[in-house]
């Protein structure tokens, strides 16, 4: 039978191989051996997930989507030795200091005094948050 | 006293304002009405979290940033109204048929025959999995 070659290029589920053969592909890969490999591919396949979750058209989409971000998401956390405890620890105490998203803000432009720990903040990360609106000098 | 201004053009979270003026800092805002408009905002900022987990150089950052993340995440699905009940369902059916990613396989290339199920997904997904064609036809 006729078969075409693709490129592939991504880290795949544990059950793919054996599945693709079954259905007659012939599959190359190799198994990452080195953690920062396995890093590369986790990172790469976490911004591609994320990508199908915003390419999503209906809701049980989305769903799937968000379902397959989770599981990436648990084994990047495992490779680097992080607990969701840890996470979860870290979100509610922000949580309580500078509270959620549910009041919609959009945040447009800050001015603030030299001496604050804000301009601190903003000046390191200028690139971020690079202004434009600075010409009154 | 010398202000300075700073672009920000983001989601704020919901203390930021009275937090900000706590330091005589002056920050333009407007509330979201839409639900476009809002969802477009934590798009945005989720791949803003997501960048700043990438770019973490210590364990204790990367657990904040991850805090982070979730957080945005958590507005997603409320406002997409999809329960994290939902996700985990759908999470364990796929790992029981399709295995997770222990095992660490990297995908190279596929040979599939025409007519396939990868063969189809990949024509239908070109830019992700494109053909390879040989440089060389021979007759």
């Amino acid at each position: 039978m006729k078969k075409a070659r693709f490129e592939l290029e991504t880290l795949s589920r544990d059950n793919f191989i054996e599945q693709s053969q079954k259905n007659g592909c012939d599959v190359t890969y190799h198994t990452l051996e080195d953690d920062e490999e396995f890093l590369d591919a986790l990172t790469q396949k976490i911004v591609e997930e994320l990508e199908q979750v915003f390419d999503a058209n209906t809701k049980e989409e989305v769903i799937e989507e968000l379902a397959d971000l989770d599981e990436i998401l648990i084994t990047f956390k495992s490779l680097v030795g992080i607990e969701q405890k840890d996470i979860d620890t870290a979100r509610l105490k922000k949580l309580a200091e500078l509270g959620g998203f549910k009041k919609r803000i959009y945040a447009e432009h800050i001015e603030t005094p030299v001496n604050s720990k804000e301009y601190q903040y903003y000046s390191e990360k200028v690139d971020q948050y690079e202004n434009p609106l600075n010409d009154d000098e | 006293m010398t202000k300075k201004k700073f672009l920000l053009d983001k989601l704020g979270r919901d203390k930021a304002i009275e937090l900000f003026k706590n330091d005589n800092c002056d920050i333009k805002f407007h509330v979201i009405e839409s639900n476009e408009e809002y969802l477009e905002a934590i798009t945005k900022k989720i791949f803003e979290e997501l960048e700043e987990v990438l770019a973490c150089t210590s364990q204790a950052q990367l657990i904040e940033e991850l805090g982070d993340l979730d957080e945005i995440l958590d507005a997603l699905k409320k406002l997409t109204k999809i329960d994290q009940a939902a996700i985990n369902e759908s999470r364990k059916n796929k790992r029981e048929k399709k295995g997770g990613f222990e095992k660490r396989i990297y995908l190279h290339y596929a040979d599939a025959p025409e007519g396939s199920w990868m063969y189809n997904y990949c024509l239908e997904n070109p830019e992700k999995y494109p053909e390879i064609v040989d440089e060389i036809e021979l007759p």
